[in-house]
């Protein structure tokens, strides 16, 4: 009886160090497997070519054609390519010039229609252009909310 | 002198209990909130986008592309996506008569979920692989740059006459970064032939930059919402 209750009074001390040790070895493990930002869905509905039922004309004040060149290098022109309202360059990275110009453009739109409902953005990406941008460029026109825009292919007739 | 020597020789003994508590909820919090991985023969940098949309990961019909143009087809593991890789199989293999055995398509079913890329022609030998040699090998991707023999068209085409027109619940695009466009376009108009116009593109999740009409509408909606 003695003996115990000397023992009892000592203090029991474990040694917790491996065990730390085997934690954060175990963490580690299931930082490097785990995926915690889940990827999210980009919808993307694309006309059907051979559809003529569905008239697809647009009104040349309120349409703009980004040409994408890669290398974040996108041509536009408002209007008809041959005689445009407005034509020139810009960039999707460096200063994200486009989307400025894209809010320029709303905004005269609004002042010469006063409604940006027929606001309409054509987007025709070039051999060059990597998939990376194809969806920054759509991903920019959900940011600005403009509703109305289609991915055309105009690499056939060049 | 001597004072210094004592207090020297203390023992110094850390109490490691807190830091076991600390460590061993981190490490609750990870195997929780842990979601493994699934196995992927392909390595795809997705782009980023603002879109919040959930993916849904069942009954899919998903189709990779990688930085090189490889063209990959898969579906998920559920039993839609089983199935419908069992119809494209048996589809696919009496309409190219490649003679396919049960053993070859339930091989199909087994690596579709994690990606099959090889042209029509190639098919059978591939599916021959075990499971260790098909991680090992390296697929060409399904041809789909010569507009005439889109070969991703055939495995569209028998998945859509396997199902009798059924389409799966979630077409997905799992895109590099860095593909050019003809490859996606090639593939949307494969797609289009057979009647598909509607995807969902995976992308990695980016935040909303401030002061543009998204972010103004989001804002206005998260007030709604609490209120």
């Amino acid at each position: 009886m003695a003996a115990i209750n000397t023992n009892d009074t000592r203090t029991a001390r474990v040694d917790f160090t491996p065990m730390v040790d085997l934690g954060f070895l175990l963490i580690t493990f299931f930082i490097f497997t785990t995926e915690l930002s889940k990827p999210k869905a980009f919808g993307l509905h694309v006309p059907d070519d051979n559809d003529v039922l569905v008239p697809n004309q647009t009104i040349e004040s309120a349409t703009i054609t980004l040409q994408m060149k890669g290398n974040g290098i996108v041509d536009y022109y408002e209007g008809f390519e041959n005689h445009p309202i407005q034509k020139g360059s810009l960039t999707l990275y460096k200063q994200n010039s486009l989307r400025d110009h894209l809010v320029d453009k709303r905004k005269r739109i609004i002042e010469q229609l006063h409604t940006d409902s027929n606001y309409t953005v054509l987007i025709a990406p070039g051999i060059e252009a990597s998939y990376k941008e194809i969806i920054d460029v759509m991903d920019e026109m959900r940011i600005l909310d403009i509703r109305k825009y289609v991915l055309i292919d105009a690499t056939a007739q060049k | 002198m001597s004072k210094l020597n004592k207090i020297a020789r203390k023992s110094t003994w850390v109490d490691m209990t807190a830091f076991v508590d600390v460590s061993f909820l981190i490490l609750t919090f990870f195997m929780l909130a842990t979601k493994f991985k699934p196995p992927e023969v392909v390595n795809i940098d997705n782009p980023k986008s603002v879109s919040s949309e959930k993916v849904e990961d069942k009954d899919v019909f998903k189709v990779s592309f990688d930085k090189e143009g490889r063209v990959f087809v898969s579906f998920s593991a559920d039993k839609d996506g089983r199935e419908k890789a069992q119809l494209t199989a048996e589809v696919l293999g009496r309409q190219k008569g490649l003679g396919l055995t049960p053993a070859e398509i339930s091989n199909f079913i087994k690596f579709s979920s994690g990606g099959i890329g090889v042209p029509v022609n190639q098919l059978k030998s591939f599916l021959g692989l075990s499971d260790t040699e098909y991680k090992a090998f390296k697929q060409p991707g399904i041809p789909v740059s010569d507009t005439l023999n889109n070969q991703l068209n055939d495995y569209i085409n028998a998945l859509l006459t396997g199902t009798g027109g059924r389409k799966p619940a979630n077409v997905m695009l799992n895109g590099d970064n860095a593909t050019t466009y003809p490859y996606f376009k090639n593939i949307l108009s494969a797609f289009k032939k057979n009647g598909i116009f509607s995807f969902k593109l995976i992308t990695a999740m980016e935040g909303v930059p401030s002061g543009t009409p998204l972010y103004k509408t989001q804002q206005t909606q998260g007030g709604k919402a609490a209120e």
